[in-house]
Formats: C-alpha cells, structure tokens, sequence
C-alpha cells in the first residue's frame, strides 16, 4: 500500500484516495464547505488548502488532489492557516452576517469554521453584495445571500436524486442558485440539500424560525413512513417534536432522508385522539379510561370467539402486536391480520417476505426486474441505491407495472400479469445474463386474488434464473409497512381457519372488529362494533364505537423489523398526548378485564415474549445473510390473469393517519397533483 | 387514421340550449351548469368525435386541469365511453390517472388517486371546473374554467400521429 506523511507522520492508504482523506485518516481535521463524502467533488470553496510537497509552492485544495506515495502533507504550516484565513475572508465579504436571525445558527458550517480558521475581523468595508430569495417549493426555504456557491445542493439534487432542478446561472460576482424559472424542486428527496447547505441559504421551510437547535432534546430513533426503518434523530422541545433528521446507516439510509420522513412531524401535533371515546347514541363522547376499556370487555365477553378479530396497522410497532396477538389468540379468535392490502405472504419461509439481498447488498446486483412496485415512491432511498447501480452501469434494470419515472432508464417490459406470464425475451436474455439477477417484487404485484399466483410465477421465475444461488439471494420483497415484516414473524396472519383482513371487514363477518392502528382499511359496511386503538383521529376512529387513544411511533419505545429483516428499536422522544397511553400497555390493562390476563406487566417483560416465541426480534440491528430457499413453493399455483400492477401507494404524502394530519404532507400532496387541480378538487 | 368529424345536428341544438349532450348509460348524472361562454372560450360546437379523438380531446382536457403539456398524457385504457388517462406526478415521477368522457363539448374527468374516496367522484358538480373542447380542422382548443372565474385556453394541433394514440 502506498505511503504518505501526514505532518511528519507515515500514514498508509488505497490508491484513489485523495489528500484530504489521507489526512483525515492520520486524524487531522481539514475544514471543507464544498467536498462531501457522497457527492462528487468539485473543489470550488478552497477551504480546505493544505501545503503539499513535492509540488508547487502554494497551497492546494486537498479535496482535489489525488494523494501519491511519498508526498508529504502539512496542514497546520504558517502558509496553510494564512491560506486559510484568506479564503474565509473572502468568503465572508458578501455573507450577511446575520446569524443570530438565520435557522443555521448554532448548526452551521461557515460560523464554526470561522471561528476556527478565520480572522477576528473584516477588512471589507464595501457594499454587499444581495441576492433575491428564490422560490424552491414548500420544504425549502432560501435566503440566497448566504449562499457561499458550493454547489453541494446542485451536486445531490442532481447525482444523487437524480433531478437536475437546481443549478448554478452566471458566473463571478453574479453567480447564484436557483431552480429552472423558480419552480418548485421536484424530488422526494429535497430536504437533503438543506442538511447539505453548509450556511444558511437553505434552511428547512416548514420549520423556519420555529426553534433554535440548542434548545432540543435530540432522541436517536427509527423511522416508520415507510417499510426501510430509516435511522432517524428526533429533536423535541417540550412535548412537541420539533424536527426530525438522518441519522448515517451505511446498510439502510446512508445520510438521506426522503421528505415525507423527514417532515411529517407536524401530523404528530393535530388530529391526536388524547382521550378515549365511547359511541352513545349513535353519536363519540368523552369517558373514562375505566369506562371505555369495561365497554370493549363487555362486547369482547359477550361475543362468540369466532366472531371476533383484529386487524394491526401499518406503523404499529412489534410488541403492541404481539400483545394484540396475545390477547386475541387467548380469547379463541383465529381472526387476526396484519395485511391490511390484502397480500399473501406469510406462511413458514421467513426469506419468502424479505428483501432478502438487502438494501446495500442490492448494490451488488447486476440485473433488476421490478415487478409491481414504484420504488421512487414507496422507498425512495432503496431508489437512490437503484439510481446509483444505474449510473455507474454495473446493473440493468427493467420493470413490469406502472410506467413512472424512476429518476433512471429502465427497460419496460409491460403492465402487469399478463407479462408475467410470457416474459419477453428481452426480460429473460438480461435475467440469464445476469450473474446476480435480482427480482423486486412491490404490494402491487401481490394484491388482490390473483396475488398468489403471481407469487408462485415470481418464485418459479427466481428459481429457473438463478435469482438465490450461493452467496447470493436476490429475491426481494419490498413492503410499504414499517410493521408488516414484524407482524409477519411473529404470525400475525390468520390462524386456522381465521379471516383474513379483507374478508373481516365484509358484512356480518364478526360481531367485534378491533382495529390496532389499522386506517388504511374499510371497515365502514363490516356492521361489527368497531374499537379503534390509534394515535389519530383517522379513517380507523371515524366508524369506531369505542376509540382508545394509543401512542404515536415518536412516544413509545417499540421495535420495527424492516422490510429486509433487521430489526431495529424505536425510541421514546416525547410522551403520548393527553390521556393516551402506549398501545401495549392499553392491551394488557385489557386483557385483565376479559379475564385473559397477558403474562407480562412491563415492556421488557413483553419483549422478553416475544423474543423467546420469535428469536429473531432478539438481534438489534443485526442482519443476517439471506439463507437459500425453494423460491417455487411460494404462493400458490394458478391462473395469472390479466391484471395491471399498480403501487398501493396512491399518495405517498397522505398515506397513513400522520401524513394526513400534516400540513406539510397536504402542501406537498398538492404540489405533487399539481396547483391547477387542487383548485379543481 | 384521420378523425371522422360529423355535425350532430341534434345535439347541436341540445348544447345550444344549454342542456347537456346525452350522456353514456353507466355513467353519473351530470348536474353541472353549462360551460361558461368566454370571449376566449371555444364555440361550444358539439361534434361526434372518432375514438381515437376523444382520447386527443381527454388528454389534452385532463393535462389543462392538471396543468400537464398534452402530449405528457397518456391513454391507459378504454373502456366504452370512459377512457382512462395516466401522466407523471411532479416531485416523485409516480403516476397519476383519471378517467374521462366526453359530453357534447365538455371534457369531463374523474380523478382516481385521491385517498379520500369520496375525492375520486367526476367532476361534474356545480363550483367544479369546465373543460371544453373544440375541433376547428386541425386544432384542438381546450378551454379551462375555474369556479373562480379564470378560464385559460390552450390549443394544439392535431397530427395523424397524435391521434393514434
Ligand atoms: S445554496 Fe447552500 S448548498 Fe447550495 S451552493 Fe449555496 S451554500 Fe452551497
Ligand atoms: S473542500 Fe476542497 S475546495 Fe472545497
């Protein structure tokens, strides 16, 4: 490995790396605006000059240059930090200097680094230079005189989300960002050029002026908007979270959020069910805690256990379900469901519900075949990752459903199962090509009655074309529910001869239908007394007789198991609201009433359960490798049909009961529809 | 295939009375006003339109409301007299559909990706928007009508190519 000397001291590195990292790696810290890690490099802030030897006399940007064996590297020298205090000199000649208004304060790249490498004072005295604020649509806010011109914004919008909206227009002192005619910037993905932008140029719209970043209590959590259990840090002030933001997670999220993640924290504070409800006259009123769980006990007692069934939502967490779960099996119901969509998997075969090469792993595949999914909008950072195999051109990717635009070519192959059922050629030369074909298989390929058979198809495909092979297995399943593959482990699927969700809601059905935090399901001509146990005054608590108001994902600490398996704990960041308690504490106060007491009196006694019946909720972030399995055995063998795949995520901004309370989902729904219809509608 | 484009005299004189055209058995009762006349506006000149032209006159119909280029619109499906359209949703490329018909010389349209059902309803109530359409040779007008008065009007001329969409 080739040598360089980092201040006198020999430091080993891989060939490609540049100076900056070889100096990083001996532990020196180099001040940067413009480089980042993930971005390609454009070394246009030259924060980070260092003196190099053998070469030229002056100090270079380290960012940009490739390190070579026997160079040595000074990064403290007189010249350097002179070099230094001149670029940031120069780079506070037209910024504002109005940190104590800017939502960047106490968070920002340019007033640390001027604290650290910069002069005490200005020798400017000139007229600033201003520049107007630019219209970048309802998640970014521009103050564009802040702006330094590190292009980061430009360089992920367009390499990473893969939308070129953001760009740089003229050159010198006039130079400024901006989007195309001041549109709106559209990606799922914008936020991240917030985080990006080293100043305050652009900060965070929808919480523009609302805290200082000094006055929050930061909670390291897992977020629930989508089936990726992206590694999240909650910032509350009070009992209010204030904002939410990426936490690094090489095998899941990297450092991206997608902005529904990101800012559908407002949905956490309206619409709240903050104390229970009892139907009375046809008409909710207010009870008592006391009072509403002895009415569910009673209609729980008096029904028949045939005729009684749960069915558990999409944000729920594991332990509420276990506890559901629990209960319901200890009454004698067999009527349990944890697929509101209607979806067949489930079964023995835990690799027949997962995503099975995993989110990173998936960047080793080399061919693609999306079957009914939109990846773009049901897991926008598993999107990035396809982008990013794309670009570099290792994979080819093709897709059977919806035609969108998935920031990448791709071939498409057809609608739905009729594709399926004769791939064309060009399908199956890239899948035997292939050395590690992948298969994503989405909710919309597996919904309705001819899912099974279109499981069956997809495994007989995976099979014949070596999809699991050894060491590889690129059967993927990609889930829109943070709780289903959670639900699914620990069975949260019909028992013998029980209903599923679908058939539970149907007409006389059941005499007592509990929905755990189930809203994305009708339930409206069931005609069973209906108790709703959620957060939100949603589709699930607008038929209820009885609602008992349970925790939001940001006010309990409960685990997710994400769509490739890895199961991951959420972490308490503010209490629930009002007199609303967590969900499993909820099932338990129940049980004791219906005479089933559940055999566990706290939440680590409740894991404790559900890691001895499951063990695989007992390894915290582990991953582990996709055992191989008959991909054929899955579904069941029939008729394919004609049927087009389509994403079950219609909206992705209004899909579950947060998203719907937030106005920053609304802002972003209407942009994503487009401002003429919202008129229209 | 070149539209067929035929006079109906009777349904010229129903729309020149304000009534709407007869509309397709299975679909709901149109209890809308008729399109506002604007000095923009097309002449409200119902003809009997070819397949392939209605799919024109919806595509272009539902990219006004939807403020989408015409051409960004896409025929998904037909099913007798309601066709459905598809185009890309900005911010995330997903896809968005309606289903349209077209009565005398309105388009009218149903979005089918609200995830309030009762949202997914033809937009045919009074305070919904107007869209009418006109054939004058090759052009195509469209003509938009918001309930609070503003109307656009777009126009685009129709190729054999376009057609056969
Ligand atoms: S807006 Fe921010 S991220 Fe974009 S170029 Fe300016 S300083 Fe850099
Ligand atoms: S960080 Fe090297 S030039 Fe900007």
């Amino acid at each position: 490995m080739p040598v360089a000397k980092v201040n006198g001291v020999d430091v080993e590195f891989e060939p490609g790396m540049t100076v900056l990292q070889v100096a990083e790696r001996a532990g020196e810290e180099i001040p940067r605006f413009c480089y980042h890690e993930r971005l390609s490099i454009a070394g246009n802030c030259r924060m980070c000059l260092v003196e190099v030897k053998p070469g030229p006399p002056k100090p270079q940007a380290s960012c940009a240059l490739p390190a070579a064996d026997g160079q040595e590297i000074f990064t403290d020298t007189p010249m350097v930090r002179k070099a230094r205090e001149g670029v940031m000199e120069f780079l506070l000649i037209n910024h504002p200097l109005d940190c104590p208004i800017c939502d960047q304060g106490g968070e920002c790249d340019l007033q640390d680094q001027a604290m650290g490498y910069g002069r005490d004072g200005s020798r400017y005295a000139e007229n600033k230079r201003a520049v107007e604020e630019k219209h970048m649509g309802p998640t970014i806010k521009t103050y564009m005189t802040r702006c330094i011109q590190c292009t980061r914004c430009v360089r992920f919008i367009t390499e990473v989300a893969g939308v070129p909206d953001i760009g740089m227009i003229s050159r010198g002192e006039s130079a400024e960002i901006t989007t195309y005619l001041e549109s709106s910037v559209n990606s799922e993905l914008s936020g991240n050029v917030n985080d990006l932008c080293p100043v305050g140029a652009l900060t965070h719209r929808p919480w523009a002026f609302h805290y200082r970043p000094w006055e929050l209590k930061k909670t390291e959590t897992i977020d629930v908007m989508d089936a990726l259990g992206s590694n999240i840090r909650a910032d509350a002030r009070g009992s209010e979270v204030m904002r939410v933001l990426p936490r690094v997670h090489e095998g899941i999220n990297e450092e991206w959020l997608s902005d529904k993640s990101r800012y559908v924290v407002d949905g956490l504070t309206t619409r709240r069910l903050d104390r229970p409800f009892v139907r009375e006259n046809g008409k909710l009123r207010a009870a008592s805690w006391d009072e509403a769980l002895g009415v569910v006990a009673d209609r729980l007692k008096a029904a028949s256990a045939d005729l009684v069934g749960v069915v558990a939502g999409d944000l729920q967490d594991a332990e509420s379900m276990k506890a559901a779960l629990d209960l319901f099996r200890a009454l004698g119901s067999a009527h349990t469901d944890c697929r509101q969509d209607g979806s067949p998997l489930g079964g023995d075969t835990r690799e027949g519900w997962l995503f099975n090469s995993g989110l990173a792993g998936i960047e080793a595949a080399d061919a693609v075949l999306i079957v009914g999914a939109d990846p773009r909008v049901e897991a926008p950072l598993l999107n990035t990752r396809l982008r990013k195999i794309w670009l570099s051109g290792q994979a080819e990717v093709a897709l059977i459903g919806e035609q969108v635009d998935l920031s990448y070519d791709y071939n498409w192959l057809g609608t739905g199962s009729k594709t399926l059922s004769k791939l064309p050629k060009a399908a199956t030369d890239m899948l035997s090509r292939a050395e590690r074909p992948a298969i994503i298989v989405g909710a919309g390929a597996l919904a309705g009655e001819t899912g099974p058979a279109v499981l069956n198809a997809l495994g007989a495909l995976a099979k014949k074309y070596g999809v699991i092979a050894d060491g590889w297995n690129g059967f993927n399943v990609l889930h829109t529910a943070a709780s289903r593959v959670g639900g699914l482990d620990m069975g949260f699927v019909p028992g013998e001869g029980g209903l599923s969700a679908t058939d539970m809601v149907k007409k006389g059905q059941l005499d007592v239908l509990f929905l755990l935090g189930a809203d994305e399901i009708d339930a409206s001509a069931s005609g069973a007394f209906t108790v709703y146990l959620g957060s939100h005054g949603d589709r699930g608590a607008h038929g209820a007789d009885v609602i008992l108001p349970g925790a939001a994902y940001t006010e309990k600490s409960g685990l997710y198991v994400n769509t490739e398996g890895r199961v991951q704990m959420a972490e308490r960041v503010v209490f629930p609201k009002g007199q609303a308690k967590e969900d499993w504490a909820i099932l338990r106060a129940l049980s004791e009433r219906v005479g089933h007491t559940l055999p566990y009196d706290t939440l680590d006694q409740l894991r404790g359960k559900l890691m001895a019946d499951h063990p695989t909720f007992g390894r915290i972030d582990y991953l582990a490798p996709a055992a191989a399995f008959d991909p054929s055995k899955l579904g069941v063998k029939g008729d394919l049909g004609d049927v087009a795949f389509a994403s079950p995520i219609r909206d992705p901004y209004l899909s579950n009961p947060i998203a719907r309370a937030s106005a920053t989902m609304a802002e972003l729904s209407a942009q994503r529809i487009a401002p003429v219809a919202m008129a229209a509608e | 295939m070149r539209a067929v484009v035929t006079l109906l005299i009777g349904a010229f004189a129903l729309t020149a009375c304000g009534e709407p055209a007869s509309e397709p058995a299975d679909a709901p009762a149109v209890g809308a006003p008729a399109a506002p006349k604007t000095a923009a506006g097309p002449s409200a000149t119902p003809v009997t339109l070819s397949e392939a032209m209605m799919g024109t006159a919806c595509r272009a119909g539902v990219g006004a409301v939807y403020g989408q280029p015409g051409a960004d619109v896409t025929v998904l499906d037909r099913a007798g007299s309601v066709i459905t359209v598809g185009w890309r949703a900005p911010v995330d490329g997903g896809q968005l559909t309606a289903e349209c018909r077209i009565d005398g010389n309105r388009v009218l349209w149903r979005p089918l990706d609200r995830p309030v059902a009762g949202e997914n309803r033809w937009m045919d109530q009074p305070g919904d928007p107007v869209v009418t359409y006109s054939l004058d040779g090759s052009t195509l007008t469209v003509s938009l009508s918001l309930p609070d008065g503003t109307t656009t009007t777009t126009a685009e001329a129709v190729t054999t190519e376009e057609e056969a969409r």
